[in-house]
């Protein structure tokens, strides 16, 4: 009840600097968000024209997606110094595994009628695609995309480990001075702005369910 | 086997407490303690060296946990002779004053005739150093800008970015009471991790940082960082010494002379490099303190 109490003093006493945190954890994990969601579209796509490149590439994210989140924030500071960029590298390399994977299932276990079908109307590859396969395999590839983006908003929140803002630096500092109540009410921001992201998402994917494409 | 636990319980009871009230043993070791960090590790080998050098056994018991908290009481106890402390530690956390509108030279006779009457200790000597509060720049930061205390930050801070770690800056004891202090209106403020800001100051991704004056990353010749004077005193003064029991100096003929080697024998600048060898370059916390005793002609070589 106390951290409850605590909590709420907080977000009277300080909104308006929670408020910019949540602000910059938008902005960070967005970025990051249309990083990976974009380049792991497109890797997707790419390893589902070419299947044989499938195994090697889907071997490296998985490898990539396993580094723990704090130590492959380590690693890059040597490289990308300290802030934001290091962060949002680290967000879109982690994010990148779930949509290609998604992207890769979501092509390759289409009906086999439907894309003879096409095929026999003398649609070209890429019609194919645009107009049958991407359409047929968005609600898995949407799939991806809310597993991604409620990860890298939760995972947005370690990032002020490498000097980068957003709702992780009132988590770290609720820790280094012992103030659990701040390192709490990070996280729930945190969670709420997750648990949004996802609840839009997923009135996108009804949509397609529903209508198809 | 419970019974032979509990057996075995009572019987290292007994032995230890056959020991603690056996004879005063004629003259036995110097007994040191440190608290838990670098530079405290560094100076109990110091001390050693120093007392071995002069003919006494010592036993060094390093990094008590809780520091002075947890060592005061048991140098009342006289489970340690003595240990290396900071001025205003031993006036704020032992002796419970104000740490303000007091100097040092009054905190220190004061430190040592409270001692005295309270606790029957002393404070021995003044190694030279002063572990406190400062403000660090690039050296090119400073010569760019011409900066040698912290007050000539406050024209120039618009231009420049501050980082330091999280609790620093939320603390409001921390980077609040600078700013207002001194004025200062950075460009940006950043919270880094403690371990990561002396690199960022390197580096350039911030431009200021909190620091202490004998802090590791300061005494890394090659960074070429520079401490800023803190010229209104924000914070105390932290000289360090060594507090000894009264019944040791008795006890132990020649300690004092001994302890009185540390006097003056190291800068701030000297301290942190060699907390500089010890936590960046993993060198050794005897070997450095042997080192640097010899290279000063304390110890023959």
């Amino acid at each position: 009840m106390e951290l409850i109490q605590a909590i709420l003093a907080l977000y009277r006493e300080r909104g308006g600097w929670f408020l910019g945190l949540l602000w910059d954890h938008f902005l960070l994990s967005g970025q990051a968000i249309l990083l990976s969601g974009s380049i792991g579209l497109l890797l997707g796509i790419f390893i589902a024209q070419r299947p044989r490149l499938a195994p090697a590439v889907m071997g490296v994210c998985n490898v990539l997606y396993t580094i723990p989140a704090i130590s492959l924030l380590g690693i890059l500071i040597p490289f990308t110094g300290i802030g934001n960029k290091t962060a949002v590298i680290a967000l879109t390399i982690y994010g990148v595994m779930p949509m290609v994977r998604n992207t890769y299932v979501g092509l390759t276990t289409l009906d086999p009628d439907i894309l003879e079908a096409a095929a026999g109307m003398g649609s070209t590859a890429m019609q194919t695609l645009l107009r049958v396969k991407l359409p047929m395999a968005a609600g898995v590839i949407l799939a991806g995309v809310r597993n991604m983006v409620v990860m890298t908003v939760s995972v947005a929140g370690i990032a002020s480990f490498v000097g980068a803002g957003g709702l992780g630096v009132s988590i770290y500092r609720g820790i280094t001075i012992y103030d659990p109540a701040m390192t709490a009410a990070g996280s729930i921001l945190i969670a709420s702005l997750a648990v949004l992201l996802d609840f839009l998402l997923g009135r996108v994917e009804k949509h397609f369910k529903k209508y198809g494409s | 086997m419970k019974q032979k636990i509990l057996a075995l319980i009572l019987a290292l009871a007994a032995a230890l407490s056959l020991s603690a009230c056996g004879k005063p043993a004629a003259a036995g070791p110097v007994k040191i303690a440190t608290k838990p960090m670098t530079e405290q590790y560094i100076l109990g080998e110091m001390l050693g060296l120093i007392l071995e050098d002069a003919g006494f056994q010592v036993e060094i018991t390093k990094g008590i946990g809780g520091g002075t908290n947890n060592i005061h009481p048991a140098m009342e106890k006289g489970e340690f002779d003595l240990y290396p402390e900071y001025t205003s530690s031993g006036w704020v956390m032992v002796l419970d004053h104000e740490a303000v509108g007091v100097d040092d030279q009054e905190m220190l006779a004061k430190l040592k005739s409270e001692y005295q009457e309270k606790f029957q200790m002393t404070w021995v000597g003044l190694y030279g150093f002063n572990n406190t509060f400062a403000v660090a720049v690039r050296e090119e930061t400073a010569q760019q800008y011409g900066l040698t205390t912290t007050s000539d930050l406050a024209k120039v801070a618009g231009e420049l970015n501050f980082g330091g770690n999280p609790d620093y800056i939320e603390r409001a004891d921390g980077f609040a009471l600078l700013a207002d202090t001194y004025g200062l209106e950075f460009k940006s403020v950043n919270d880094i991790d403690i371990g990561l800001k002396y690199q960022a100051l390197r580096n350039g991704d911030i431009d200021v940082t909190n620091a202490f004056t004998t802090d590791a990353q300061l005494g890394n010749a090659s960074a070429g960082l520079v401490t800023l004077e803190d010229d209104l005193h924000l914070q105390v003064n932290y000289f360090c010494s060594t507090v000894v029991r009264q019944d040791a100096l008795e006890k132990h003929p020649g300690l004092e002379q001994a302890l009185m080697k540390m006097d003056g024998l190291l800068s701030d600048g000297e301290m942190a490099h060699l907390n500089y060898l010890v936590e960046v370059e993993g060198a050794d916390e005897k070997e450095a303190a042997r080192d640097f005793l010899v290279e000063k002609g304390v110890l023959k070589g």
